[in-house]
């Protein structure tokens, strides 16, 4: 398999306080994951190479932990063809376009930080604890799980400023920018129950559950009311 | 500096482009199936056994049918209430006076709804009811006949009430034009939440301390009655937008209560929310693939 060019683009760059993807991650040799194990980790890269892009255009500063995330994954999983010739492929091909449309920084810490930086922090959080996922994947889940924990923290302060900065209200931002990924997201539900929910043990409900149970107080922090919030997730989840 | 291709990745318009061409998440060429509905089928595994939702086609909808269908779950809605309070009196002698009285409290609901529905030339539609109610009742008779009590507690607490709160709040808001509904629904409300009150106050009691095993009867129970009472819900969403309603904000107000409920009965928000959201998520994929629901 030839090399990105994305992966010359996003070469780790020095920083100062972000945290950094361990070296025990980085060292797993993609011959040491199975097929499916190698699905899990070309749809995360997909997303992971895609947020670090957003990041570095619109918000930089969420981008330094990110720096070594997209080429770790690009070398263990950097063929698509797995995520072409699984069910997941289309569900997963509009959720990537549909978080393609932020083109600014509100919009991408809503769809990016806000909404799938969390989703994939759930998921490397469950990833990382769960008994039938191979110890190789635990230990790639376990070290990019801080990376999105950090981002996932900043972000909230982040999109105050802009709501501050651009008079926009917190609630019309975040339903603006986030109704086509939550609609986007619950479509890849089924794929994931039926790839990854006998073989991990990784329940897309439970995902669900758990992103929908960290974001409402999170959204209540930055001043919208919980029930505008729960109507705007049931709406856009149920695509109405 | 970011690359070209993500710089274009990150511009891509939405208008289809060949599958040969369209930029990866990585940057690279990448031959994801494009989603046209032709070549879609390859990809989404066959649906067996679906069947065609019982809504009529949107162009059928009109407010006449939109109310005679809502106004027809809820006259008929608050009668299988009055039913399941009166089995729930069966079931618990110590409680069965303050049961029978909220049996009666719901039977004069379905009252002042017909009389309301009369006096606006609205005939509630019993068949339509009939058939969204009857999975419902077939519940509430399998837990009367296992003696169950917990469980109509939970499923009449739970679905059947948090379902008229959410769709009766912000139909009052929007009654007026409708003389003496706004009333009767107003009425009907605030005694709605004093079942509700009953409901968290003897589920507290009665399992303080044990959030696993009410958790466990919790999911036992609502993961049918959502499937029940949620899927009426989404089955409604055309007649609620048909007469000015919001079906998402009644959705959420639903989960939204629920989850309160859950909380006031001891059960930390973070695992409220989760709880809550696993039962509907189920639901929700159904009602994106246009399935029956029950």
């Amino acid at each position: 398999m030839s090399a990105s060019p994305l992966a010359a683009a996003f070469a780790p760059e020095p920083s100062s306080d972000a945290i950094q993807l361990p070296a025990i991650a980085r060292a797993i040799a993609p011959e040491a994951l199975d097929s499916d194990e190698v699905l899990l980790w070309t749809i995360m890269r997909a997303f992971e190479v895609q947020a670090s892009a957003q990041y570095r255009l619109h918000t930089p500063v969420l981008a330094q932990g990110k720096a070594e995330v997209g080429p770790t994954l690009l070398h263990l999983a950097g063929d698509d063809r797995p995520l072409d010739e699984s069910i997941l492929g289309p569900t997963m091909a509009e959720l990537v376009e549909s978080a393609a449309m932020a083109g600014d920084e509100g919009a991408v810490l809503v769809a990016q930080g806000l909404v799938l930086e969390r989703v994939r922090l759930i998921c490397y959080s469950t990833l990382a604890r769960l008994p039938e996922v191979p110890a190789s994947s635990r230990v790639i889940a376990g070290a990019l799980e801080p990376i999105s924990a950090e981002i996932v923290a900043r972000t909230p302060g982040l999109f105050a400023s802009v709501c501050a900065r651009t008079g926009y209200k917190p609630f019309s931002l975040f339903t603006e920018a986030s109704d086509d990924v939550l609609h986007k997201l619950d479509a890849v539900g089924e794929g994931v129950d039926e790839i990854f929910g006998e073989r991990f043990g990784l329940r897309f409900a439970d995902i669900v559950g758990d992103f929908v149970a960290d974001l409402v107080p999170a959204c209540v922090e930055l001043g919208m009311e919980r029930r505008k919030v729960m109507s705007h997730l049931a709406g856009a989840l149920m695509g109405i | 500096m970011i690359g070209d291709a993500a710089t274009i990745l990150l511009s891509e318009p939405k208008t289809p482009v060949s599958a040969d061409t369209t930029p990866s998440p990585g940057g690279r060429r990448m031959r994801w199936p494009r989603h046209t509905l032709d070549n879609l089928g390859a990809y989404v595994p066959a649906v067996t056994g679906a069947k065609a939702c019982h809504l009529p086609a949107r162009e059928e909808v009109s407010e006449q049918l939109s109310m005679e269908r809502l106004l027809g779950l809820a006259v008929f809605g608050e009668k299988v209430a009055a039913r399941t309070y009166a089995l729930m009196a069966d079931l618990r002698r110590e409680d069965a006076v303050l049961l029978r009285k909220f049996a009666q409290m719901e039977g004069k609901h379905a009252l002042w709804f017909s009389q309301a529905c009369a006096a606006n030339g609205i005939k509630p539609d019993r068949s339509f009811a009939d058939r969204e109610l009857g999975y419902l009742i077939e519940q509430v008779d399998a837990h009367h006949a296992a003696g169950d009590f917990d469980a109509l507690v939970v499923l009449q607490g739970f679905i059947v009430e948090c379902l008229a709160i959410s769709t009766y709040e912000p139909f009052i808001e929007i009654a007026s034009k409708y003389p003496g509904m706004q009333e009767v629904f107003a009425r009907a409300l605030e005694e709605e939440k004093i079942h509700v009150e009953w409901v968290t106050r003897y589920l507290r009691e009665r399992f303080a301390g044990r959030d696993a095993e009410f958790l466990a009867l919790v999911e036992r129970v609502n993961s049918q009655g959502v499937e029940c009472v949620g899927g009426t819900l989404m089955n409604i969403t055309e007649y609620l937008e048909c007469i000015g309603l919001s079906g998402a904000d009644c959705a959420g107000a639903m989960t939204d209560e629920y989850t309160k409920l859950l909380e006031r009965v001891g059960i930390s928000a973070r695992l409220a929310t989760r709880n809550v959201v696993s039962l509907f998520v189920p639901l929700i994929r159904k009602f994106r693939r246009r399935e029956q629901t029950k």
